[in-house]
């Protein structure tokens, strides 16, 4: 046993990296497939001790989204930069983690009188579950709306996490990617209440705090991460922020058109989403109007007031295209070749 | 408070009821909030609580053999919190602190120089941690049963009442373990945290002060 005598890290020296990973998701382009959510489930939280925790997670919004609630659990900054406090999601607003009666059904011959069921983890009939509201969305017929709004920890530049551990278990490395040391971690969870995204789970089990490590061995190889690496839809662009060439930075930086969920949670996150252009809404003699389905108001409750800019841009943009012109932005989210988006994260895993 | 002499096997001690407990005299302390603006440091985050550490009172006993010393401690707390079902549940627990220098301060759990030992007991667990700290947020946790600390428990009729035991003398860990020798002046302070209000870390009850130990011979 080493004798421990180390002066106490500042948060400042924790929270500091030399260069920023970000995330660029393209809202309009994703269809809620999940195989982002599975990518990542499988690589990283297919334990008996993690079945609740999804890292990586697509919801319907509007909805509760996931974890359940999870913007009105608290945490993360007011406007002076003043830490608030947060809630603990339980296991249910985690998503539980169902069984079902497979043998019954399947293998006992009972498939015509007995249905598939799940049961919660804490027993019974489940309460809630991930995805649970998932296509329900808003407004009425003849516009009703939803997106799909896919999460992974923000990996923020200011990360309420790591302000809140009380034993200085998590820090970002030099790229930017925040991390619970397990070995220091102590299952306190002032993280899972500070972070206002509730992207940190608890495992139970292990009495620890878990979250998305970003892939990191990956990174490390030059593969990008799971999610962003499955993704069938193309709706993903990873790199650093200040790299001049990569994706994340034109459409974040140079175009503007990729921003932050939830700006004002204060803890300048850096998964950015290109935000959703829908269809036209019907008025109230069937005409198309030029208004978009998704009220301003709504878009704005998630994205803050940058997103009217950001779809002035793409609504400009994608009618050039339209009416037979350029329009680089477009070519941009088009990207033919997926190797396009992923900057120098382009190696293949195995 | 005395820590008297009395010649029974170490394994009766380690029954919170036995009738011994009734031959050493118990000290009740005073428990406060830890004054959280103490870890701001640390968190600011954990330094808004305003709702920790509502235990206000823990009784304590404490005998020896000659071989080991037993630690009987006793305290209030409606509802027994013994293990974590759902991720925003917390368990009950207690510590006691020894300082391992002259200048130690309890409050502070010791700092770079002047460390402390804590034998630490959590209601979910079967085996206590033997804790060193130098300060807040330096505390680490060793095997309680490689150091040669035991512990019992019981909670009965809204109270909890733990045991623990170790070796007068520490072992190989001599320079970071605390050492107990009859006519030696110890001292021990108090932890607690109650699961069920959401205690843990710093958030926990605590005495201010060392407590003077007289180890009779
Ligand atoms: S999203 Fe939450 S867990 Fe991830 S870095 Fe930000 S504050 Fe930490
Ligand atoms: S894999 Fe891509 S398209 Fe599918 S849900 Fe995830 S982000 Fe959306």
């Amino acid at each position: 046993m080493k004798m421990l005598n180390k002066s106490i890290p500042t948060k400042q020296e924790l929270m500091k990296s030399d260069r920023q990973i970000a995330t660029v998701i393209d809202l309009n382009k994703c269809m809620g497939c999940q195989s982002c959510t599975v990518a990542c489930k499988n690589l990283w939280t297919e334990r008996d001790d993690a079945h609740h925790m999804r890292w990586m997670s697509v919801a319907t919004a509007p909805g509760a989204l996931y974890p359940r609630d999870f913007e009105k659990k608290g945490g993360g900054y007011d406007k002076s930069g003043n830490p608030q406090p947060g809630d603990l999601p339980s296991l249910v607003d985690c998503g539980d983690a169902f069984t079902f009666n497979h043998q019954e059904v399947f293998n006992e011959g009972n498939a015509q009188n007995r249905k598939l069921e799940p049961t919660s983890a804490l027993g019974g009939s489940p309460e809630w579950g991930y995805n649970w509201d998932e296509d329900q969305g808003k407004g009425e017929w003849p516009n009703p709306y939803f997106f799909y709004l896919p999460r992974k920890c923000n990996h923020c530049s200011h990360p309420a996490c790591v302000d809140a551990c009380s034993r200085n278990a998590i820090y970002k490395r030099e790229d930017g990617v925040v991390l619970i040391d397990q070995d220091k971690c102590e299952g306190h969870r002032h993280c899972v209440a500070a972070c206002p995204y509730k992207m940190v789970f608890f495992n139970p089990a292990k009495e620890k705090s878990e979250k998305c490590i970003e892939c990191f061995p990956r990174l490390d190889k030059g593969i990008a991460t799971a999610c962003n690496r499955q993704c069938p839809g193309r709706t993903r662009a990873m790199g650093f922020l200040d790299d001049e060439n990569s994706l994340v930075h034109k459409l974040v930086e140079k175009y503007k058109v990729a921003i932050p969920l939830h700006p004002e949670y204060g803890t300048s996150p850096n998964v950015f989403y290109v935000p959703p252009m829908s269809p036209w809404a019907f008025d109230s003699d069937d005409e198309l109007t030029d208004k978009m389905r998704i009220p301003d108001s709504v878009l704005e409750s998630y994205f803050g007031k940058e997103v009217h800019k950001a779809l002035a841009i793409l609504l400009a943009e994608r009618e050039k295209k339209k009416s037979g012109g350029d329009s680089a932005l477009m070519d941009l989210l088009i990207s033919r070749k997926w190797q396009d988006r992923f900057a120098e994260f382009t190696n293949h895993p195995v | 408070m005395k820590v008297p002499y009395i010649n029974k096997q170490s394994d009766h001690f380690l029954d919170p009821h036995n009738e011994l407990w009734g031959q050493s005299g118990a000290g009740q302390f005073d428990l406060v909030p830890t004054p959280i603006t103490m870890v701001e440091h640390l968190s600011t985050f954990m330094a808004m609580s305003t709702e920790h550490g509502k235990v206000d009172q823990i009784e304590s006993r404490i005998a020896h053999n000659g071989k080991k010393i037993s630690v009987h401690l006793s305290w209030e707390d409606k509802t027994r919190n013994d293990e974590i079902r759902d991720l925003d549940q917390f368990v009950d627990g207690v510590a006691v602190l020894f300082p391992l220098t002259d200048q130690a301060d309890p409050m502070t759990m010791g700092d770079e120089k002047n460390p402390v030992n804590a034998w630490f007991w959590r209601a979910n667990m079967a085996e206590p941690f033997d804790v060193i700290a130098h300060g807040f947020g330096s505390s680490q946790r060793r095997s309680g049963k490689e150091l040669g600390l035991s512990v019992a428990s019981v909670h009965e009729n809204g109270r909890w009442s733990v045991v623990f035991q170790r070796a007068l003398r520490a072992g190989m860990f001599s320079d970071r373990q605390v050492s107990f020798a009859p006519d030696k002046v110890a001292g021990i302070s108090f932890a607690v945290w109650d699961g069920g209000n959401d205690d843990r870390s710093a958030q926990k009850s605590v005495s201010v002060e060392w407590e003077p130990l007289e180890i009779e011979a």
